[in-house]
């Protein structure tokens, strides 16, 4: 990886990381605060219901107070009335014995008639006059509990039975409530370490940390440092001993906050965020280990590749080495034998016989020569893939039966009898024929190759109904011949394999026939099969699937012969190599043509030019030439202005004759293709078809 | 780059719209005047809810009049008992907390009726005391200065005892130093429904009050009629029907519809 990429994969990383880990941390600080709002109503409640408990105790224990007191009064007002008691020795020891701190007797007025005052108050300032100004002959008893000045008094007062007044008796109380608000939480812990401040008239009253009790706001804020500021849900306090969240609630006349640490707040959020970064932290290790551990298999097997490619390489080479070696030998030797034999004839000029012995020679390697570079370019297109299989309807019968020709005559000179056997129901299918007859050649030629005279070769053409639309060829071809060994046929198949080097020494072959053969009946999706025994004969089954071709009628003649005479036809001849115009200028005039010959396309080109329309039947266009090539001049031919520019057959004649040739033939607008070196049957049969 | 800038323009266009949003929605109706209205902590009328917040039928029923009249409105927590000096002295403009009109017609400026407000009797279901003459004998408690201790200071009972808290009341009933309290409806009721098994309202209503809004006599003539009319409103349009029930009263039994106007 270029450090580039590796900077920006890191970069990355860093970058989705830090966005998990903000992920996490807005999560959970969403589920703290949830979880202190719920901790904040659960703490609220306890919080009112202990307060409302405590004052209602304290309220019970005040009125309990405040009633006896009540209670105290109108037994007082009922005895003055009753013993006629209206005078302060009386009060003084009725106070005693009641324990109360001080009465005082109104008139309807209320002006003090009587008073005793154990404890001086001024009743006036405390209670007021309008609340008891409605006592005087009524039913009305009134108390009231009052703090002043750091005391607390109890008073109560009642109608006076003795006259239209009242009777007002007081007691000066120890303490304020049965609970003081300063318990009410003393010694609670609240959880999370939750701090409850209540306050009332801007002093704190009561709390769970008793410390802050009977401070006032600013004492508190002077002592802790307290700094509130409010947020969206809650109110956040800034103190010396940390943050604390929470919130302030006005409940009966209290002001009560309720606070928590941060730490406690935001526990679950800080070990969430922190177990996000170890887990991410681990999973970078994990990650990294993979990645290492994919980057090591990475490169053990590129280096495998590596030593595979070396080795195929080193193999390709070798095999290169061993095919230029073999092509050297075997280019060599006809080439040899043909000037040899060319020596040979000129030594022996005017001998007819060794002449001809000579001739049959030459033809014979030069034939050798041609097959075999027909052969290595077969192998090269197949290993290319870059052969193409046509589709066309053969009859496959007339086929087999046109390449049996000339094998037979091959057996017949070896004298071996050769034996062809047809069990084929339809006429016509859908195959390539060159590539059929080749693979039928081959392996028909071998098995005549490898009988001795008077041995047999039997061949076998078969179909196989697969479905309404498909049949399977098979195709069976037996000798007894000399066989071949088990070792052998483990590489019969492949190229320049022959089990007898003798062959690398006459003209029976480059050693590429089989290995041919194999691959175009792979191409075809066929396959076959070998059984061979040394000495005893060898078989070929091969099974090809071909298509029927239903729409064809079935034709009449099956052996129309070709006509070979050419009389009355004038034939533009256009070669640019003087031998190959000889030998065809020979053939066409030994069968009665009349030939002008043209050296080159552009040649040709002005010849039909400047010919009367209809002077020549047919153009024999060779593509390969100088200054102008076939394929140009039969385009141009074919775009003139005159009536026999369309029709005038135009043959092409090229070395190439491979299905791309013939195709790129017939785009130019030619009416067919011929391979050379011509023979003469095709020649005249594709100028018969044509014509 | 390009998207990242177009990403930049947008998330800065949705900020400024949501910035936008929430100017308008912070923007407040500003008013001219403001009045301060003197309030006792007297649930469901007027009370502070736990986050200091004044709630109650009264507190809803202010903001909505005198908002309507071109007034903000400020309440003022008063000792009750302090009611009339903090009216004369301007601590408060008016009075509005579960305020009864009856035998004060004359001592005050009045917005209203606008609710009717009766007082009840609650009992212990054992004290078996099951109509009004069965108090002739008992010791009734009642919070001073509230027409319930004036309604008993004209009935025969054996003892009327006044507190200055309501929670003394409540608390003097249920330690049987009384055999029976009077109140507001509404409060009574509240109190009652804590306890429902041992606590039960009379029938029999000694009183039926009407409740209005006191300013200081020969104060806020214009005003008061203002309110007034403004309070017949909402009364007519439903408004005060939805207060009130939303508090938990039942609006047949304190309407004055009908009664007061159409």
């Amino acid at each position: 990886m270029s450090r580039r990429t590796s900077f920006k994969s890191i970069f990355l990383s860093l970058f989705v990381s830090c966005l998990l880990v903000l992920g996490v941390y807005s999560v959970f600080t969403r589920y703290d605060y949830r979880q202190l709002d719920n901790s904040l109503d659960n703490a609220l409640s306890f919080v009112t219901t202990r307060i409302n408990r405590c004052e209602n105790l304290n309220t019970d224990d005040r009125v309990k107070s405040l009633v006896r007191l009540v209670d105290k009064s109108n037994e007082l007002s009922r005895v003055i009335k009753d013993e006629n008691e209206l005078n302060t020795q009386f009060i003084q020891e009725y106070c005693s014995n009641q324990r109360l701190d001080g009465v005082f007797v109104l008139d309807e007025n209320l002006n003090t008639v009587l008073d005793y005052q154990e404890v001086l108050v001024t009743w006036q300032d405390m209670i007021g006059v309008d609340s008891i100004s409605n006592i005087p002959s009524s039913n009305k008893n009134y108390s009231i509990r009052v703090e002043q000045d750091g005391k607390i008094y109890d008073f109560a007062c009642v109608p006076r039975q003795d006259a239209t007044g009242i009777v007002l008796a007081y007691k000066e109380k120890e303490l304020l409530e049965a609970i003081p608000k300063e318990n009410y939480f003393k010694y609670f812990n609240f959880k999370m370490n939750g701090l409850v401040v209540v306050m009332e008239n801007d002093k704190i009253v009561s709390s769970n940390e008793t410390s802050l009790i009977s401070l006032n706001e600013k004492e508190v804020n002077k002592k802790y440092g307290v700094v509130f500021e409010n947020t969206k849900q809650f109110i956040k306090a800034t103190t010396i001993n940390g943050k604390y969240y929470g919130n302030k609630y006005d409940v009966d006349g209290y002001t009560i906050y309720i606070l928590y640490p941060q730490s406690q707040v935001f526990n679950i959020r800080t070990m969430a965020t922190w177990l996000s970064v170890i887990l991410i932290f681990i999973l970078w290790g994990v990650i990294s280990m993979i990645r290492v551990s994919m980057e090591r298999e990475k490169e053990r097997e590129n280096k495998l590749e590596l030593q595979e490619a070396v080795k195929e390489a080193q193999m390709a080479n070798a095999a290169k080495t061993n095919f230029l070696r073999r092509m050297s030998h075997d280019l060599r030797t006809p080439i040899n034998g043909i000037n040899g034999m060319i020596e040979i004839s000129r030594h022996y000029a005017g001998n007819e016989e060794k002449q001809e012995e000579c001739r049959q020679k030459i033809s014979s390697a030069s034939s050798f020569l041609l097959d075999l570079v027909n052969n290595v370019l077969d192998m090269s297109k197949l290993e290319s893939g870059t052969i193409l299989l046509e589709e066309k309807s053969v009859n496959l019968k007339r086929l087999i039966q046109d390449t049996n020709s000339v094998l037979q005559v091959q057996a017949i000179e070896k004298g071996i009898q050769f034996e062809e056997h047809f069990e084929l129901n339809h006429s016509h299918v859908l195959a390539s024929p060159i590539h059929i007859r080749q693979i039928i050649q081959n392996i028909e030629s071998n098995a005549i190759k490898y009988t001795q005279n008077g041995g047999k070769v039997e061949a076998y053409y078969k179909e196989i109904l697969i479905d309404q639309n498909t049949i399977q060829f098979e195709f069976i071809c037996k000798d007894n011949g000399i066989g071949m060994s088990e070792e052998f046929q483990k590489k019969a198949f492949e190229p320049f394999t022959q089990e007898f080097n003798d062959a690398r020494t006459s003209y029976e072959g480059s050693g590429l026939g089989l290995s041919i053969t194999n691959e175009l009946i792979k191409y075809m999706n066929g396959d076959v099969t070998l059984q061979s025994e040394l000495n005893q004969g060898s078989q070929f089954i091969v099974h090809i699937p071909l298509k029927i071709d239903t729409s064809v009628v079935e034709e009449e003649l099956d052996d129309k012969k070709v006509k070979t005479d050419l009389n009355g036809l004038h034939i533009l001849l256009v070669e640019d190599n003087e031998m190959n115009m000889e030998i065809a200028q020979f053939l066409l005039e030994k069968n009665g043509a009349k030939i002008t010959c043209a050296w080159n396309g552009q040649a040709a080109v002005d010849t039909f030019l400047k010919s009367e329309v209809g002077t020549f039947d047919v153009i024999l266009m060779d593509i390969m030439m100088p200054i102008k090539d076939g394929l140009q001049a039969t385009k141009e031919i074919r775009s003139m202005d005159r009536k026999d520019a369309q029709s005038v057959v135009i043959l092409a004649m090229s070395a190439n004759a491979f299905q791309d040739d013939i195709q790129t033939s017939l785009k130019a607008g030619m009416n067919g293709h011929l391979s050379k070196p011509l023979k003469e049957n095709d020649l005249f049969s594709m100028i018969q078809k044509n014509l | 780059m390009k998207k990242v800038w177009l990403l930049t323009i947008i998330l800065s266009m949705m900020s400024c719209t949501l910035m936008g949003c929430q100017k308008i929605y912070n923007n407040k109706t500003e008013y001219d005047k403001t009045i301060v209205v003197g309030i006792d902590d007297f649930s469901p009328y007027s009370y502070k809810d736990e986050n200091g917040k004044y709630k109650g039928i009264d507190v809803e029923l202010a903001k909505l009049a005198f908002h309507k009249l071109g007034y903000d409105v400020t309440f003022k927590k008063i000792v009750w008992e302090d009611k009339n000096e903090n009216l004369d002295e301007g601590i408060i403009d008016c009075i509005w907390s579960c305020f009864s009109m009856n035998d004060r017609e004359d001592l005050y400026q009045w917005a209203g009726p606008y609710l009717h407000s009766d007082q009840v009797v609650a009992v212990k279901k054992e004290s078996g005391i099951q109509t009004l003459n069965d108090l002739v004998d008992k010791r009734v408690g009642v919070q001073t200065s509230t027409k319930a201790e004036a309604v008993f200071l004209n009935r025969e009972v054996k003892e009327l005892l006044c507190f200055s808290q309501t929670n003394e009341v409540f608390s003097a009933l249920s330690k049987n130093y009384v055999d029976a309290i009077c109140g507001h409806q509404a409060m009574i009721q509240d109190y009652v429904n804590t306890d429902p098994k041992t606590y039960t309202i009379l029938d029999e209503k000694p009183y039926e009050s009407i409740l209005g809004v006191a300013f200081k006599k020969g104060t806020h003539k214009k005003l008061s009629k203002q309110l007034n009319n403004e309070l017949q409103r909402l009364g007519t349009t439903g408004k005060i029907k939805k207060i009130v029930e939303k508090y938990g009263l039942n609006y047949d039994q304190v309407s004055v519809e009908g009664e007061y106007y159409e």
